[in-house]
């Protein structure tokens, strides 16, 4: 009886690190006005994979175009580029945050609220694999 | 024998230390504008006179930094209006940087998700000019089509009843920290 606790308990503990190796946490999209055509999703990248991955390209339901974007504010003046060329390091974290790094939601094919959420397909690729992370975003006023 | 001196208090008028933003080192005053708010109305420099403003610049189109911004300053605007000596005492303004898309609808419609006591103000590129010249605020069109973006001065200033500029802020500022130094400025 004792063996098998401990085997279920092994079993669900290598579930969970093959799960997790590369995510998408806390993830969620700033609600903005009903006119608005842009809005922006946040979150903490992480991979804790012994590769690191490029960013191919983002999907956003109900959005017709993302992008990965960084915001910066250098002497008081607030500046905005795409980021063509997004790696996530092997065994590190990027925190896609308000003021920084974030994807672009443009041009909404429908009216988003408070409440709702906004599924988001990631693709990355290794040198040797392909990856894919699968998040629905809440859209929620500011940060969880 | 004791003595005993009895000082007389010393008035000094000193400012209180900032942790998210600057005193300028003189007052600056705001020169004449006529511009018009989001309900159609004409907005001018004697509208910044007799109480506290705080003002920002940005665009509705922008999706990062003025949504954090304006959200931010709509907290901090409901939170000191909760004091009852200051309610009514503070105005918080956006002024567009983007008056080709930002009309008086848009702004009408967009500052009222964040709160229904915030002013928008839009007008021709010339008036927009005469204050953004007046606080060396910086902006530059950037991207081409409708996706076009701007680049900014991201600047918080806060206004004082007599109308000139006293101060101004990082939008990058912790909303706590900030609200707790434009308080005690006002206050």
């Amino acid at each position: 009886m004792k063996l098998l606790k401990y085997t279920v308990i092994t079993l669900v503990f290598i579930s969970d690190i093959s799960l997790a190796n590369l995510s998408l946490e806390n993830s969620w999209v700033r609600a903005a006005p009903m006119n608005s055509t842009k809005m922006s999703a946040y979150g903490l990248l992480k991979n804790n994979t012994m590769s690191s991955f490029n960013l191919i390209r983002i999907e956003a339901s109900g959005f017709k175009n993302t992008q990965i974007h960084q915001s910066q504010i250098n002497k008081e003046i607030m500046s905005m580029k795409e980021l063509k060329n997004f790696t996530i390091e092997a065994n590190s974290e990027i925190e896609l945050t308000p003021g920084g790094k974030h994807i672009m939601l443009q041009s909404p094919m429908k009216i988003f609220k408070i409440g709702d959420s906004v599924e988001l397909l990631l693709f990355f690729e290794s040198s040797y694999e392909e990856k894919v992370i699968r998040v629905n975003a809440p859209i929620k006023r500011e940060a969880p | 024998m004791a003595v005993f001196l009895k000082l007389s208090p010393v008035l000094i008028d000193k400012k209180p230390e900032l942790i998210t933003g600057k005193f300028l080192s003189q007052p600056l005053p705001i020169k004449p504008f006529s511009l018009i708010n989001q309900y159609q109305e004409d907005f001018n420099k004697e509208d910044l006179q007799n109480k506290w403003s705080i003002l920002f610049f940005g665009y509705t189109n922008c999706p990062d930094v003025c949504p954090t911004t304006i959200y931010k300053l709509s907290e901090i605007q409901k939170k000191i209006a909760q004091k009852k000596e200051l309610n009514d005492q503070l105005q918080v303004i956006l002024i567009t940087l983007d008056p080709k898309r930002d009309s008086v609808t848009r702004l009408r419609e967009y500052l009222a998700f964040f709160g229904p006591s915030l002013i928008g103000l839009t007008g021709n590129d010339s008036e927009i000019s005469k204050i953004t010249s007046n606080l060396s605020v910086y902006f530059e069109q950037v991207g081409k089509g409708d996706q076009y973006d701007f680049n900014h001065t991201a600047s918080i200033f806060l206004i004082g009843p007599e109308g000139t500029v006293i101060a101004s802020f990082s939008p990058a500022s912790q909303s706590q920290e900030l609200s707790q130094d434009i308080l005690n400025i006002i206050q």
